[in-house]
């Protein structure tokens, strides 16, 4: 059946192209008209019935005999640029110049753009298409009748937002900043904290209809040239009509989009993304959307965060095994819970299975309807509380809390140990968030395997989800190392972090072959020099 | 290399799957009776198996000020004692559940038949519990046993369990847990004690309560068969032979005025049993370590000076040797037992040996010479040195 839907996936694929392509004949080639008359109207023709289209023609000089045409699309410029910077010195300022040409007293192109317009990123195009993209990417075009070319200005403005604390990943010690929505703000953050030449950005521009600007970026000689090669040849790959969110270039370019495990990673700040990028990953970022993706993504990585790093190695080591053993209670607990209760009864210690059992009498459910019907419960609650107005919060909380823990225990639908069990479960959920897509699936595929054969096949299923996990690849990497393969010098930022200048090794699953200094960081013997 | 490491980690996979599987059916808690005593009677030629089960909600409810008895205790009568478990059924709604059980009581009279057969059962079943302790109750019923109620704690046989294990505290009774038994006994020649819980008001008839009883002493068996007791006292002297003493209190008098007694209580205590060859005839010799301090003391003096500590030492090591002299007699005269596990050394040691007088062991062993050495090492006196001095 999979293989019947590839091939329908592929032949839409095709056809998509073939339709493109047609298409793409007529406009990509075709020159900028000469004539104001003839351009004129190809514009009004391609903006028809768009209300925040602008074009303007204006006469410069004293004869009216010049004229020339300005358009944008109102919302996404700078107004203020355009009347300083860009109409003042055609309008008024002409006049106090000798503009004319000696011949025929007419301006040229080349004085307007080498000596009139105050804007600094000004660029010639010479395709009506690329004239109509310009446009539509927020940039003002000036066009002079005569000339087979345009001139690009960037006078980009309108309404962004501007840099702030992102509210997913929260830190208490680092940066406060995180990224926005606009991609030359996020370049530039990553450019603050990067101060190298070699900090690369590869623009690419995604989605027929978004013209979305996406961009890579690496640091030259330091990231392995596979991973990058692999990220362009599966960014080129694209053909689609949106990219809304980095989360649509996720789905084109991971490398297992069946797996419940994400082999592309995604984070808001750019501290995270810049430490990430130094260690030889690749960052992608989006125009709209303040997730910066970075591949390739390994296991260990969800276990981390920024503020280890920033904290001491003794207390982030524990952080680490605290977040390690919270992943390994929410997908296992209420499993186990249920495997011992309805199976291994013997391994619960006597005095335990004396409470469990006392407050599991009179409970008309099964150990395991009922700590499915909680855990159900709770996912209801947890998506409640995301998808909600704040304003409805107390509301939820009341209810989770109240109706849903205390009330079924004194109604005798639910147990002491299931209530208390389910919110260990989802407490130590959010301890690890990077996994939360993967974690309620796992519980639950845990949860039914225990309720059929007890704790061997729970040990069989998880044992089938570290073989996927051994199994997975991400652009080339292995998903668990350094544990699968084994790389002893990475154990030290794994589940333990060493302090920083012991981890004088960059990663080695991310290593580029040609690069000399994988030795990065030390410190310094400077003793002999102060002798 | 790497075929290797596959191979081993399949192997692995397939052992942990191996020793993780439980039991095959998906029977909820509240389904299952849980049974924490079994006891063994003789009637009629039949055997009645008693069981004690825990009422989990009765002790919940206890919390909270109920007065009903958190226990409930069954007996049924049949040939064998799985049938007499299966017959339980007949009267319980759940399942009986053995896997928890803490002690299991055997009726003096079916233990003079021989215990390997009541225990068959216990051994064989797949859902029985082999860390559970054993008990022969002396001169009582084992349903009685069960049916004592407790003050103390809501269920009498966590009790009786708990008072089992305080044996490690005062070296008076043997505790043994089902597998141990099983273990010695399998070893031919020996025979292993059982520790045994007796009445003590003998007013008391109709409902009995655990503080009429007392579990102290020793029961003797030759193969599996009962064949005579050791009291509590005389245990002392027995667990100080095999080994098994962790504590206890030892009584001299007084070295410095006659009248006043002292406590010594053991800390640390190795027994070395091993078997030498005089004449070609083996000598059984068991060589006693004790570290103790004084722990209380009647009567004036410093016991704490060197000649007084020696002199103690030295009564103290003659009193146990003493006391295990005692065992060695009755269990060659009385008893005609191999209770100190000397097959077991003389299988390991000197085979060739063994497989002459394999057949002939208790023979042999009744007539044997013993070597037995005692030494006693007083660490300190607690706390002070000499007792205060009434002025």
């Amino acid at each position: 059946m999979i293989n019947k839907l590839t091939r329908i996936l592929k032949l839409l694929k095709y056809k998509n192209e073939n339709d493109k392509k047609l298409k793409e004949e007529d406009n990509d080639q075709r020159q900028i008209p000469q004539s104001m008359a003839a351009l004129r109207k190809a514009l009004e023709r391609t903006f028809y019935d768009c209300n925040d289209y602008i074009l303007r023609e204006i006469d410069i000089g004293d004869t009216k005999e010049q004229k020339l045409l300005i358009t944008y699309l109102d919302g996404l410029v700078d107004k203020k640029i355009i009347n300083d910077n860009i109409l003042k010195p055609l309008m008024i300022e002409l006049d106090k110049i000798d503009y004319k040409d000696s011949k025929n007293k007419k301006i040229s192109f080349d004085k307007i753009k080498n000596k009139l317009l105050i804007v600094t990123a000004l660029t010639e195009i010479n395709t009506y298409k690329k004239l109509v993209d310009a446009v539509l990417a927020g940039d003002t075009v000036i066009y002079l009748p005569g000339n087979k070319r345009a001139l690009k200005l960037s006078a980009r403005g309108g309404n962004v937002r501007t840099v702030e604390e992102p509210t997913t990943e929260a830190v208490i010690r680092g940066p406060r900043e995180g990224f926005t929505e606009t991609i030359r703000t996020n370049t530039s953050l990553l450019r603050r904290k990067i101060k190298s030449p070699k900090l690369k950005f590869e623009n690419y521009v995604l989605g027929e209809k978004t013209q979305t600007d996406v961009a890579i970026c690496y640091i030259k000689d330091l990231a392995n040239e596979d991973i990058i090669n692999t990220v362009r040849k599966r960014l080129r790959k694209i053909k689609t009509d949106a990219i809304l969110e980095s989360g649509y270039l996720e789905e084109f370019i991971e490398d297992a989009p069946f797996s419940i495990f994400a082999t592309v990673s995604n984070s808001e700040k750019p501290d995270i993304v810049a430490a990430k990028v130094l260690e030889g990953r690749v960052a992608i970022l989006c125009d709209g959307t303040p997730f910066v993706l970075t591949v390739p993504h390994l296991f260990i990585e969800t276990l981390s965060s920024a503020d280890d790093y920033y904290s001491r190695s003794i207390y982030s080591t524990f952080v680490r095994l605290v977040r390690f053993s919270a992943l390994i209670i929410t997908t296992t607990l209420p499993a186990i819970y249920v495997a011992m209760v309805s199976f291994h009864q013997d391994i619960i210690p006597f005095k335990l299975l004396l409470t469990v059992s006392a407050s599991r009498q009179g409970v008309p459910l099964s150990a395991f309807s009922e700590t499915f019907i909680m855990l159900v419960a709770f996912e209801f609650m947890r998506e409640a509380g995301v998808r909600m107005p704040s304003r409805f919060g107390q509301a939820v909380s009341i209810v989770g809390a109240l109706v849903l823990g205390q009330s079924a225990v004194a109604a005798g639908i639910a147990s002491d140990p299931i209530v208390m069990i389910v919110a260990l479960t989802a407490v130590t959920a959010f301890v690890v968030q990077p996994l939360r897509e993967a974690i309620p699936i796992i519980r639950f595929i845990n949860l039914i395997a225990a309720n059929v054969m007890g704790l061997f096949w729970m040990s069989l299923v998880l044992f089938m989800f570290i073989i996927h996990l051994v199994s997975l690849r991400s652009f080339g990497v292995p998903f668990l190392a350094p544990f699968a393969p084994f790389y002893k010098s990475d154990l030290k930022d794994s589940l333990i972090r060493f302090p920083l200048w012991a981890m004088w090794r960059r990663p080695r699953g991310l290593e580029n072959q040609s690069r000399k200094d994988n030795e990065f960081r030390m410190k310094k013997d400077i003793k002999s020099k102060e002798d | 290399m790497i075929i290797k490491k596959k191979k081993f980690l399949y192997l692995l996979i397939l052992i942990t799957i191996i020793l993780v599987t439980g039991c095959w059916e998906n029977v909820d808690l509240t389904e299952i009776g849980l049974a924490v005593a079994v006891g063994l009677d003789k009637v009629d030629e039949e055997i009645e198996v008693t069981v004690q089960l825990v009422k989990p909600n009765v002790i919940k409810a206890k919390d909270q000020g109920s007065d009903e008895e958190s226990y409930w205790t069954f007996s049924k009568t049949g040939p064998t004692i799985f049938s007499a478990v299966r017959d339980l059924l007949l009267t319980i709604n759940k399942k009986v559940f053995f896997r928890h059980v803490e002690i299991i009581v055997i009726d003096e009279e079916l233990a003079k038949e021989g215990i390997i057969a009541s225990l068959d059962f216990f051994e064989r079943d797949q859902e029985t519990n082999r860390k559970s302790k054993l008990l022969i109750a002396k001169g009582i019923k084992a349903k009685k046993v069960l049916e004592a109620s407790s003050d103390l704690d809501n269920i009498p046989a966590m009790h009786l369990s708990d008072t089992l294990e305080n044996s490690k505290h005062h070296g008076k009774v043997v505790n043994n847990t089902l597998f141990e038994l099983l273990q010695c006994m399998s070893s031919k020649g020996f025979s292993p004690g059982i520790g045994v819980i007796r009445k003590v008001r003998q007013d008391v008839k109709d409902k009995l309560n655990i503080k009429d009883l007392e579990i102290g002493g020793t029961a003797i068996f030759w193969k599996d068969k009962l064949v005579g007791w050791l009291s509590p006292n005389q245990t002392k002297g027995y667990l100080f032979a095999i080994d098994k003493i962790e504590s206890g209190i030892i009584n001299l008098p007084n070295p410095v005025e006659s009248k006043g007694k002292v406590a010594l209580e053991i800390t640390y205590a190795k027994a070395k049993r091993e078997i030498i060859f005089k004449n070609n005839k083996p000598v059984f010799k068991i060589e006693v370590k004790v570290d103790g301090r004084l722990a209380e003391q009647q009567g004036s003096g410093d016991l704490t000076k060197a000649e007084m500590v020696k002199l103690i030492e030295k009564k103290a090591a003659i009193n146990v040797e003493n006391r295990i002299k005692e065992i060695i007699k009755l269990a060659q005269k009385e008893f005609k037992s191999d209770i100190f596990g000397f097959s077991n050394i003389m299988h390991k040691k000197h085979l060739s040996y063994w497989k002459g007088v394999e057949d002939d062991w208790t023979k042999l062993f009744c007539q044997t010479e013993f070597e037995v050495n005692a030494k006693w090492q007083i660490k300190n006196s607690a706390l002070i040195k000499e007792p205060v001095k009434a002025r």
